[in-house]
């Protein structure tokens, strides 16, 4: 492997710094204010009630994403259930619903629900794909001759299941639930909507209260502990244990489990289940849409919305692509101890809620950098730094499409590095690059809490207008809206669904 | 003049040293192939050549001009060579067309007739001028890279264990194939290989390589017939060692006092033996056949001698030879012979 160029890592290092700027800025303030000042923010009966609630609605969510996860994963890849690859697109179909919107929607139907059990109710619907999606992937992978092997070692189903099957699932499955626990410390829309105080939504009431005030930035601190032990938590479980991927040579189809008689009720079941995921949120938002009166409908106050929502998303979507490049090249075609450490960075910046990102450039910005305060550029900043590891994904896969042996030859034949690049690496990268794009430009647009605190005062974006529709519990005039947000997430979701039915079709 | 001259390479991957001064020289229009085991070196020795990476010492002159002058040395598109990667890397988004004219400049005159004739040079029907790489055999990707690499008319092709990737069955055909354009272009053409018979049938002079250097240069037919040592034999096809005890140009070992191939000092030496230097024979030193495996036309026996020492030996495939039995053998021709270490 040849070594990075200097000038290479030269594009690469303050990327990572950058997208570290959250984590390192809280990291100083708390050593800055001391123990002195942090003790009585912390060790206070609010701080403990806070960190139940958010590990509460952890724990319940998580476990029920992954057990419907899995289960679902099972059906779609293991047993004769009829119209099977329908059913992986219509089980992913929650991912084109923000949560926020499910719980507008839950709130509708069942106007007294909250708490616990309404947050997780809403943020199991919302998440399951996102263990869903991965195990089905990892199914999909299993050589089935490992389990038939079991069985003629004289093991029965379930054992099998339990012994040889669980295991290899285990990375999937745990990247999963933790894609999950780290969308529920982030999550403040859905939570706020179902009055159950987490850390994200006591953060950011006290930054309504307080601004960017010392106890809001402790309570930002607490919640980046909790990601990071999440993300540790994950690691050690997972162990060294990893690579789940096959040798050379394709695997036999696994033999389908025959539903027989259970068929109709499967279906009917997972037919319920939909009714929840993907009825619940359509029946109300069509029924709140009768009630939309036509100046909601106005193209005065829709269009600019759509607008500046599209503007916003283009800015992130070319930053994050044009930041990102370097930094999966680099991983790709130099792997390396240093370059691990920096793709990392990038990684962990982003396992941050949007909520403390946010509340660490405003804080960052009013001391150091008063001219970029409640400008674009700073809003751009913040979605760069939650949304690249979204890009690199997509870079690191394209980049792969392109080995270095093709640039080899196309040296060997004659043409410069930078033609090189033109007519061999850019042509095959750039379907990558733009599904990189597309995943950051659809995140932003249906972000909510980062654009509360950072977007420039009197930037409407389609997530700030639902927002504060329903916040005023004007739920016809949030309708337009939402149905926005939802067509925005369809090909998101459509190029998750994709990635990770591709690697192993 | 050499149209490729290489004088003390040297290369490390941090603290591993892969080239150790490395010298060797083309003559224009000839086929040197590169042998050795896997991880000696020779496939960095081809990308230092092409340009892909730096030698931390030593010189590459190509064509008489030094290619690894300055501090980053000639970039690869300048320095005049045609590479084919182990696997073709072909273009995937670009039609076996657009492959093989990849390297071609506007100001190549007719650059579609230049297609035609290399598709039919490496024996490809022009039809599949139209096709992605994708819906090639390997074998024809080969062919393909091969002419792509061709194009430009370079001064020096560069093969990196190109059949390595194919069967058995397409590699004959592939090999001959490749051979063949190589000699109409009338080629300078250096080969990395692992393969002896690859080596062997392609090559005009062989160049051994073992741990970052050439042990052995040489017309093929020489090197065959008189490897350096004892690696270098075993490397250019299977045998048997055997102790002996050299004296008087007589190797006297298990099988009997055996004439020597070449002069050797008196002492303790290893003789090396071919297979198809041993034949069943009335006169010859009692074995037991002790394995049998049928290959059609001929049958490999493995035989042990009476001191315990086992040997593979060709027999006639038309008579069945039971294992236990007992058989003679016998060496035909002078013996390879090594001083023992």
């Amino acid at each position: 492997m040849v070594k990075p160029s200097p000038r290479l890592l030269a594009l690469c290092v303050p990327v990572a710094v950058f997208a570290a700027i959250p984590l390192l800025y809280i990291a100083f303030y708390t050593a800055q204010v001391g123990w002195a000042g942090i003790r009585p923010l912390v060790f206070r009966p609010l701080i403990a009630e806070l960190l139940g609630n958010t590990l509460a609605l952890c724990a319940t969510a998580t476990a029920g994403c992954m057990v419907l996860g899995t289960a679902l994963a099972w059906l779609v890849e293991r047993t004769s259930l009829p119209g099977r690859s329908a059913w992986l697109a219509l089980l992913s179909a929650p991912l084109t619903i923000p949560a926020f919107i499910n719980s507008y929607a839950w709130i509708t139907v069942r106007p007294g629900l909250h708490g616990l059990a309404g947050s997780t109710l809403v943020a199991t619907l919302s998440y399951y794909p996102f263990v869903l999606l991965p195990v089905a992937a990892a199914v999909r992978g299993l050589d089935p001759a490992a389990e038939e092997s079991a069985r003629s070692l004289g093991s029965g189903p379930v054992a099998v299941f339990a012994r040889v099957a669980l295991p290899r699932l285990r990375p999937a499955l745990l990247g999963g639930a933790l894609l999950v626990a780290l969308h529920l410390l982030a999550e403040y829309g859905a939570i706020e909507q179902l009055r159950y105080p987490t850390f994200a939504t006591a953060i950011i009431a006290q930054y309504q209260s307080t601004f960017a005030s010392t106890a809001a930035n402790v309570l930002a601190a607490v919640l980046v502990l909790c990601c990071l032990a999440f993300v540790t938590l994950e690691v050690l479980v997972r162990g060294r244990a990893r690579t789940a991927r096959l040798g050379a040579g394709a695997p036999r189809p696994a033999v389908r489990a025959s539903l027989g008689p259970w068929t109709g009720p499967v279906l009917l079941a997972l037919l319920g289940l939909l009714g929840l995921a993907i009825g619940v949120p359509a029946y109300s938002v069509g029924h709140w849409l009768t009630f939309t009166t036509a100046d909601a409908w106005a193209p005065g106050v829709l269009l600019p919305t759509l607008g500046s929502t599209a503007r916003l998303g283009a800015l992130a979507a070319a930053v994050a692509v044009v930041a990102g490049f370097p930094l999966a090249w680099l991983a790709v075609r130099h792997r390396g101890g240093l370059t691990t450490v920096l793709e990392r960075s990038t990684y962990l910046a982003s396992a941050v809620p949007g909520v403390v990102v946010g509340l660490a450039l405003v804080s960052a910005a009013i001391r150091y950098t008063r001219p970029l305060y409640q400008t674009t550029a700073l809003a751009v900043a913040a979605y760069v730094m939650l949304f690249l590891p979204r890009a690199m994904v997509s870079l690191r896969s394209a980049i792969g499409q392109a080995p270095p042996a093709l640039d080899e030859a196309s040296r060997a034949l004659g043409r410069t590095a930078l033609d090189t690049f033109r007519r061999v690496t850019l042509p095959l990268t750039a379907p990558g690059i733009l599904a990189a794009a597309a995943l950051v430009f659809l995140a932003v647009s249906t972000e909510l809490t980062a654009t509360l605190l950072l977007a420039p005062t009197g930037t409407r974006t389609l997530a700030t207008e639902f927002w504060s529709a329903t916040s005023e519990i004007d739920y016809p005039r949030a309708a337009p809206y939402a149905v926005g947000l939802i067509l925005l997430s369809v090909p998101a979701a459509y190029l998750l669904l994709r990635q990770s039915t591709k690697g192993t079709s | 003049m050499s149209a490729l001259s290489i004088r003390g390479l040297h290369k490390r991957y941090g603290r591993v040293p892969v080239l150790t001064g490395a010298a060797l020289d083309v003559a224009a229009g000839t086929t040197t192939a590169i042998l050795g085991p896997s991880g000696c070196g020779k496939t960095t020795l081809l990308r230092l050549v092409a340009g892909f990476d730096r030698p931390d010492a030593g010189t590459v002159a190509i064509a008489g001009r030094e290619v690894t002058a300055g501090r980053r040395g000639l970039p690869p598109e300048r320095r005049d060579i045609g590479y084919v990667a182990q696997e073709g890397a072909l273009f995937p988004h670009l039609t076996v067309y657009a492959n093989i004219a990849y390297g071609l400049t506007r100001r190549t005159a007719n650059a579609k007739a230049r297609v035609t004739e290399l598709l039919e040079l490496v024996s490809l029907d022009p039809a599949l001028a139209r096709r992605h790489p994708h819906e090639l055999s390997g074998g024809q990707q080969q062919r393909v890279a091969l002419a792509r690499a061709l194009a430009r008319r370079p001064a020096l092709v560069l093969l990196d264990e190109p059949f390595s990737s194919l069967d058995t069955a397409l590699r004959a055909a592939t090999r001959t194939a490749v051979a063949n354009a190589l000699r109409a272009e009338g080629v300078t053409t250096l080969l990395v290989t692992h393969d002896q018979a690859e080596a062997l049938s392609m090559a005009d002079q062989v160049a051994v390589m073992t741990g970052g250097t050439f042990t052995q240069t040489g017309p093929a037919r020489d090197v065959y017939a008189r490897p350096a040592d004892l690696a270098t034999a075993r490397l250019l096809g299977p045998g048997t060692t055997l102790p002996a005890r050299i004296t008087a140009g007589t190797a006297a070992c298990a099988l009997g006092p055996l004439p020597l191939a070449e002069p050797r000092p008196d002492g303790e030496a290893h003789v090396f033996i071919r297979p198809d230097q041993l034949r069943l024979s009335p006169e010859g030193t009692q074995a037991t056949v002790r394995a049998a495996e049928f290959l059609g036309a001929d049958t490999v026996l493995t035989l042990e001698l009476p001191d315990g020492s086992t040997m593979q030996a060709r027999a006639d495939g038309t008579v069945t030879h039971a294992i236990g039995t007992a058989v003679h053998v016998a060496v035909t021709g002078g013996v390879l012979a090594y001083p023992a270490a």
